[in-house]
């Protein structure tokens, strides 16, 4: 006899943003205070600091779509409109990665000379970091649609069989 | 003092039908400690929908769908967990009288899938096949056929020998 023990998610997903959130302040008190940003142009600081308020509010985003609030709708309405939130929020988190790692990115190498092929590597390492993080993110958000797109399909399973 | 009227009716409908929670959270969860985190997940939410709650003749369908709903929609990760380890997680929930052929049925339709559940839990509780159309967003018709699909699947885990020969 086997039982499922279930890990509550949404405590999860507090605790990360909370985390993201001291982390996002620490990355820009080292990158103001210890990089140099004022030999860079006021648009790339500025692009930066868009770029770490974007990723809270991306986190303050994902907690609120962790809150289900069904407000007396049917079963499968409820669950319609969770799996659009996910896609919708896994969207959101891999824009704020391209916002992210173009805001570091540009913030470092703005006052940096870089010329021929260089460009190229730096390039690619920015594609990289924003794909690996994309990958996370896929990788987190996959499982829970997938949980709930499965119980959509076996409540809608009977429409396609007795339609 | 508004607040208050809000608090003191919410607590006293929703404590007259709270058995319907009760049963939402052993039909989805399989240990007692995630029973009262569903459950106190279902009443937060019952307190956050119920400001617009009105048609009050309708409680009770209100509340499943708001715990049904809570229950299939909140994403967790399992964690299988064998018996012998989890002892004391899987003690009969306080208050609940022991009733072997009810722990059977239970145990059965906790291997069902979760849209599944659902429809079995307002079964269980003689509701119609229109009311539990309207509480799961489904056709009558649909609700009729995974009706029939169900008692099968119950009855092969209630009797495998039965079915087995």
């Amino acid at each position: 006899m086997v039982a499922q023990k279930s890990k509550s998610v949404s405590a999860r997903a507090r605790r990360k943003a909370v985390i993201e959130a001291i982390t996002f302040a620490l990355v820009l008190l080292v990158f103001f205070t210890g990089l140099d940003p004022e030999r860079n142009h006021f648009l790339v600081n500025i692009f930066l600091v868009l770029a770490v308020l974007a990723g809270v509010v991306n986190n303050l985003l994902l907690y609120r779509n962790m809150l289900i609030n069904p407000q007396g709708e049917s079963v499968a309405a409820t669950l319609r409109r969770r799996v659009s939130s996910f896609k919708q929020q896994l969207s959101l988190s891999i824009a704020f990665s391209v916002l992210l790692f173009a805001g570091a990115y540009t913030f470092l190498l703005a006052s940096v000379p870089i010329s021929g092929s260089k460009v190229w590597w730096v390039l690619l390492v920015l594609v990289l970091s924003i794909l690996v993080r994309s990958w996370f993110e896929v990788r987190r958000w996959r499982s829970s649609i997938r949980q709930l797109t499965q119980c959509q399909v076996q409540l809608s399973a009977t429409t396609a069989r007795a339609g | 003092m508004q607040i208050s009227f809000l608090k003191e009716t919410f607590i006293h409908t929703v404590g007259q039908h709270q058995g319907i929670i009760h049963k939402v959270c052993r039909i989805y969860r399989d240990t007692v400690e995630d029973r009262e985190d569903l459950f106190q997940e279902i009443l937060f939410q019952l307190w956050k929908a119920w400001p617009s709650f009105r048609d009050e003749s309708r409680v009770a369908s209100w509340m499943y769908k708001v715990a049904l709903s809570t229950a299939v929609a909140r994403y967790r990760k399992k964690q299988v967990l064998l018996q012998h380890g989890i002892k004391d997680e899987m003690a009969p929930v306080p208050k609940e009288e022991e009733h072997p052929g009810k722990d059977r049925l239970y145990r059965a339709i906790s291997q069902l899938g979760d849209a599944d559940k659902a429809i079995v839990a307002l079964y269980l509780d003689d509701y119609t096949y229109d009311e539990m159309a309207d509480i799961l967003g489904i056709t009558v018709n649909h609700v009729g056929v995974k009706l029939s699909r169900i008692r099968n699947k119950l009855s092969q885990t209630l009797n495998p020998t039965k079915h087995g020969s």
